[in-house]
């Protein structure tokens, strides 16, 4: 499965960059710097299964990756009672 | 005199050979008697009009055939390739029968795919069968040939599937067993084939399965303070740094950390393999990012 395909099988937002991301109101996470495409998969299923947990837990309300070419950012939306008052 | 110290202004007149006459009419020898070029030449006519019919022919079959799509038409859709054999239902196979006849519930569904038949086993009886399976009379597996896992991170009560592949020397028969489990285990079965210790550790090594009543149950490839079970899959398949990385491998220098970096933002890490390159150039759009790499 390709990183797209992980994401879209775990119900995880997609993005092409961090700043992306950002702007959605998602936290940047875990970030994976992979070789090759089948390390890019594996990076990407890593970071999803522990958000995953996460959102399971009820830590995050959305899950999402940031697809680079040569780097996969995990990254969550806190649930709305977690976001600190600014 | 010898022939050929004969000299050219000899009064003998030459005698006509074949083999010197380069005059283009063949020797008297060479030509047929009139019958026979009358038959030459009907052969010669016969074969023509072979030829000519298969010309006519091939001509026919061409202006038979459709002619091309025009441009902008869209091509017929591709036929999809047959697919490949499926799973079939075993619980009628011999040997399934014989399992549930003595285990019952304890032995769960059967199916054989191109010929190798698998049965899903609860963990609980898994030494119980395997003894039975060893100590069969008609075909008995005396050898575990493997034992490996399956991670399944989407199953959370059970995510791992702990697989016993058995052959039984004397009968040439193959069968799998397959046990769900979670992270607690199932029992050893090193009382069954002493051959499992290695495996089970291995297992647990890779995998963190646990495995009751084990001789020995420790890692076997990774070091002992190793965090983590690689063959997961949440585990990356890229380096990791951890704890025993740390403490253990060499620490890097300013400019080999720099270095890195710098790989990594320019993909040159992957410089060693002619098709990523590639690949790296169509990222990169074709920019001299860095001249120096060339």
């Amino acid at each position: 499965m390709t990183p797209k395909e992980i994401a879209a099988h775990y119900d995880a937002k997609v993005f092409d960059s961090p700043d992306a991301a950002k702007v959605a109101g998602f936290v940047l996470g875990e970030t994976l710097a992979p070789r090759n495409v089948w390390n890019k998969a594996s990076a990407a299923s890593a970071i999803v299964l522990k958000l995953v947990d996460k959102r399971e837990s009820g830590e995050a309300e959305e899950i999402g990756l940031v697809i680079e070419p040569w780097r996969v950012t995990g990254c969550y939306k806190p649930h709305p009672t977690e976001v600190p008052a600014a | 005199m010898p022939e050929d110290t004969k000299q050219p202004d000899s009064e003998e007149p030459a005698k006509p050979d074949a083999s010197t006459d380069t005059s283009g009419s063949p020797p008297p020898s060479a030509i047929p008697p009139a019958g026979e070029l009358a038959g030459a030449d009907a052969e010669k006519a016969a074969m023509v009009e072979q030829a000519k019919s298969r010309v006519a022919a091939v001509k026919e079959g061409l202006a038979s055939q459709p002619a091309a799509p025009a441009e902008g038409t869209p091509k017929p859709p591709v036929k999809k390739k047959d697919e490949g054999p499926k799973p079939t239902d075993a619980s009628s196979h011999p040997l399934v029968k014989k399992l549930k006849a003595k285990f019952g519930e304890a032995v769960g569904d059967a199916s054989e795919f191109i010929g190798q038949l698998s049965v899903n086993v609860v963990g609980d009886q898994i030494v119980a069968i395997c003894n039975f399976l060893k100590n069969d009379e008609k075909t008995p597996f005396d050898y575990l040939s493997d034992l490996t896992c399956v991670h399944y991170p989407d199953n959370k009560q059970t995510p791992f599937e702990v697989v016993y592949n058995l052959y039984s020397i004397s009968e040439n028969e193959r069968v799998r067993l397959k046990v769900k489990t979670s992270e607690e285990g199932v029992e050893s079965v090193t009382s069954v084939w002493p051959a499992a210790n290695w495996l089970e550790r291995e297992v647990f090594d890779l995998f963190g399965v646990q495995f009751k009543n084990h001789p020995d149950l420790r890692r076997l490839l990774l070091p002992p303070d190793w965090e983590g079970y690689p063959l997961r899959k949440d585990f990356p398949l890229e380096f990791v740094e951890n704890a025993w990385t740390e403490k253990h491998l060499p620490e890097m220098s300013d400019v080999q950390v720099e270095q890195i970096q710098q790989r990594r933002v320019y993909g040159l890490e992957i410089l060693s393999v002619p098709q990523e390159r590639m690949m790296r150039d169509i990222f990169r759009g074709g920019k001299e990012v860095m001249t120096k790499d060339k």
